[in-house]
């Protein structure tokens, strides 16, 4: 065998077929390779759009930085940086680790592979066209939802085809029982099409918006459930496929995880009014969302019960297994996350923090903490299984890792400190918002630098993945559980 | 439970859509709140303003609703004795209400400041603000063939959005912003060229003085400053008027900041003036902290009530004494380029007659309506 040279190896795996060369559109077709595909895409925009955010970042510490650049200004490079880590990072990289799960809970090949790879290739276009009519200024100024009409119905038609591709998958599949992970996908892709088109109000082609304060009602259940309905049943799916899998070590319980689901759905769904609750709008919904948003640790009680049960006995493969490490690392910033997040929902607290930075701090940790980390796992563990490749360098992985928690933490923790600065600040002092904005800059400038960890990060793992495609070492040796393991 | 495809779908639908109905249909069904009393429809430039407003993400870093805690509280405009009501967003789609206050509450923006500083505002922000972390948006202007910059239509409908923020409140104060600036330019008169930078004389015109202190307390007239003008009070002014009043009144004091030499109108009040400093009419101490506590209707001055307490006000107004005398200049002002202010005998005459509200006689504007003296906080009242 040549494998010593690394350039020809024996396939190991379906699909496998490095020893000729394919064309382009025949690649399209291999099994796994849509997989792949959404996640490249998803890692090269992780690394674009979070450099989107340092920009932002950085005009809060230097705001003539780009001073005079309309698509560099403030309020267009914001939803940009916003709607690219949620709509294309995160959004991409779920559905292609959900297009690698699948196939294996049911035992048979994505129902077409080639349908995968053209909505991958049209999700790409659509985000370079909403990436570009955002900084042309071309939006429909709702938070979460400034894409303009024309790319609201794109991006329901390419939610419309990954549910299609995946319920055939389901249906025709060999494998009857249905794993935990399937349920929380079937939710993630029931809801979020839904969720999307009532939030966008897409049958008002002009505005994309109800007239008078109801739009803010629409508006803020849109926006915490692509969250909750979205993010959160797709992250909890994935990590209730990997830490199992990487582990070798059954669900805990699969009562707990029954009651995680439905209670996730019931919940979730209340709590977008809690975004809105010192404004002059009916308070039946804010007691809805406040009670929602204090029974949300039901599930997500459950869920961290669960893997922590299921971690039981494996904790030292968090050391053997660089996915494993990022997964539970996520695992961990969602338990916090969720912590915060009903106290935050309480009218006391809430009226501390409300319009500061702390709300700030506390979305990266839902989104960056929790689900970035437990997504940048899935990457390092479906890429190299799919190719039969090792991981490049796994000592970038591992700076990667460092890098993304350190300067998350230095990232959460000074928008924390500088949030309950400014809402105390407005609350005890006679100081006016520029007032309160001097003395929360030093933790502004900590916050900017600690994002340009996290930047850097995210470019390793373009840079990672890319090597590990084109230059990882053959998988030869015959190791298939470490190397399911996403091992080393 | 045994899920299947089927039961996961249907009773995933049923779960949330059943909520849903509660969370987002109900309140349609049941909550049509009527126009406020301040609501009003848009006109058509108000509705461009608003396309902008919405296009540059304004929204991400000003809120629009004044919550019961933020009622007279700093991070809203000074204007703010109304918190927001589910009526006052009736003709709004989409509403911004916003999640962050990155810079101030803008519900009752409008006519807080006049025309004149929005432009200089939107231009550089830190022109009018030094500490303000808005974005420039001088890309909103244009330079014609000549090199003349001037605004675009865009930013013109933005300003009248802006100074509509409010409703018909907003109106109402931007109608006495109007009128205020009657007065001004009336009163600086024909003396004043605004197409040369640097021609000041007409604010120091017997009108002019006369218009300024129509606007402040009769009882203010002749304060004297209550903190005494030592080394520490100088040098505090020094940097109080360094971090805030520049961008206006200049790096010398003369006026001249890059917001009044391009914006302004009336130009930003010229502290070099060693006679003005010591008698001028409106120069005096009490007159000079109420101009800074409250601001200026009609000019560009804007209260700082909310960004300095009384001493820094106070430390301020001893320091704008010293710049006749190279208070700027100097690496630090001493004390012994103080001036004293005294009345002069014409103050005294005017502040000796009975106790009158500003504006009705003391204050000879034969040309102009009496103009009530109201705090700005009490505008809407």
């Amino acid at each position: 065998m040549s494998s010593a040279t690394g350039t020809i190896a024996p396939p190991r795996y379906p699909g496998y077929a490095a020893s000729r060369r394919m064309s382009w559109l025949e690649s399209l077709s291999q099994p796994n390779s849509a997989a792949r595909n959404f996640i490249y895409s998803a890692t090269f925009w992780v690394a674009v759009t979070d450099t989107i955010g340092l920009v932002t970042s950085a005009e809060f510490v230097d705001p003539d930085l780009f001073g005079g650049i309309p698509w560099l200004e403030f309020g267009r490079v914001r939803p940009m940086h916003v709607n690219g880590v949620a709509f294309l990072w995160l959004s991409m990289g779920y559905v292609g680790v959900f297009f690698y799960i699948i196939p294996k809970l049911c035992g048979r090949p994505l129902y077409s592979e080639r349908l995968a790879n053209i909505t991958m290739i049209l999700w790409n276009i659509w985000g370079v066209a909403l990436i570009l009519t955002l900084g042309a200024g071309m939006t429909q100024a709702r938070e979460y939802a400034e894409a303009i009409w024309p790319l609201d119905i794109w991006f329901v038609i390419l939610l419309g085809l990954t549910a299609y591709n995946i319920f055939m998958t389901l249906a025709t599949r060999i494998e009857p029982k249905l794993y935990v992970s399937v349920w929380y996908i079937i939710g993630a892709l029931v809801w979020f099409p839904n969720v999307y088109m009532i939030g966008n109000v897409i049958w008002n082609p002009p505005f994309g918006a109800l007239q008078g304060i109801d739009d803010s009602v629409w508006q803020w259940f849109y926006g915490h459930n692509i969250l909750g309905l979205w993010f959160t049943t797709g992250g909890v799916g994935i990590a209730y496929y990997m830490i199992p899998a990487i582990t070798r070590t059954p669900v805990y319980s699969h009562l707990l995880s029954l009651v995680g689901f439905w209670t996730l759905g019931l919940f979730y769904t209340m709590v977008g009014q809690h975004h809105l609750l010192q404004t002059p709008t009916p308070g039946w919904l804010k007691t809805v969302a406040t009670l929602g948003s204090i029974s949300l640790f039901v599930p997500v009680l459950t869920f961290i019960t669960n893997i922590f049960m299921t971690m039981r006995g494996n904790w030292q493969k968090i050391y053997e297994s660089v996915p494993l490490k990022f997964i539970i690392t996520g695992v961990i910033f969602y338990l916090i996350t969720c912590i915060q997040g009903p106290f935050q929902a309480t009218q006391s607290f809430n009226r501390l923090i409300h319009f500061t930075q702390w709300i700030i701090g506390h979305a990266h940790l839902a989104l960056l903490g929790a689900f970035t980390f437990i997504l940048m796992g899935a990457c390092y563990y479906v890429i190299p299984i799919t190719l039969g490749r090792r991981i490049f360098s796994v000592k970038l992985a591992e700076a990667q890792f460092w890098l993304m928690t350190l300067g998350f933490l230095g990232f959460f923790i000074s928008l924390q400190i500088a949030g309950l600065i400014q809402g105390a600040c407005w609350m005890t002092t006679n100081h006016s918002v520029y007032w309160c904005l001097t003395a929360i800059r030093p933790y502004l400038i900590a916050r900017s630098v600690s994002g340009a960890l996290m930047v850097s990060g995210g470019w390793i793992q373009l840079y990672n993945l890319y090597k590990t495609a084109t230059a990882g070492e053959f998988i030869t040796a015959p190791a298939p559980a470490a190397v399911e393991a996403g091992g080393l | 439970m045994r899920m299947t495809l089927g039961s996961a779908v249907v009773g995933a639908a049923i779960v949330v859509f059943s909520v849903i109905f509660v969370v987002v249909a109900m309140p349609v069904l049941v909550f049509h709140p009527t126009p406020s009393d301040i609501a009003e429809p848009y006109t058509a430039a108000q509705l461009r303003g608003r396309q902008v407003y919405e296009a540059n993400g304004c929204f991400y870093c000003h809120s629009q609703y004044i919550r019961p805690q933020d009622w007279n509280q700093p991070g809203v405009t000074d204007s703010n004795g109304r918190v927001a009501q589910s009526g006052d967003f009736a003709y709004q789609q989409p509403t911004m209400l916003g999640q962050h206050r990155n810079g101030p509450d803008l519900s009752e923006e409008g006519g807080v400041h006049p025309d004149d500083w929005q432009y200089a505002h939107f231009f550089n922000p830190r022109f009018v603000n030094p500490k303000s972390i808005m974005p420039q948006f001088s890309f909103l202007w244009t330079t014609d063939s000549a090199g003349n910059v001037t605004p675009t239509q865009d930013l013109k409908d933005l300003v009248a959005y802006v100074q509509n923020l409010g409703g018909k409140l907003a109106d109402e104060r931007y109608a006495e912003q109007v009128s205020q600036k009657a007065l001004f330019a009336n009163a600086i008169g024909a003396q004043a060229n605004p197409n040369v930078p640097g021609d000041v004389s007409g604010q120091f015109s017997d009108t002019n003085q006369k218009a300024l202190l129509s606007v402040v307390p009769q009882k203010f007239w002749t304060l004297l400053d209550p903190v005494p003008p030592d080394q520490r009070s100088l040098i505090d002014g020094k940097t109080i008027y360094v971090t805030n009043c520049i961008g206006c009144h200049g790096v010398q004091g003369n006026g001249e900041g890059p917001a009044s030499q391009f914006f302004l109108n009336p130009y930003a009040y010229n502290f070099t003036n060693a006679k003005n400093m010591t008698s001028g009419l409106s120069t005096s101490p009490g007159s000079l902290y109420e101009h800074i506590l409250y601001g200026i209707k009609g000019t560009a001055m804007q209260p700082f009530g909310q960004d300095l307490t009384v001493q820094n006000i106070w430390d301020l107004t001893n320091f704008l004494y010293t710049i006749p005398n190279g208070g700027l200049t100097a690496a630090e002002p001493t004390m012994d380029m103080f001036i004293q202010w005294r009345p002069s005998t014409e103050l005294n005459q005017l502040s000796n007659a009975p106790l009158v509200s500003p504006g009705q006689g003391s204050a000879q504007i034969s040309t102009q309506p009496p103009i009530a003296y109201r705090q700005p906080n009490q505008a809407w009242h």
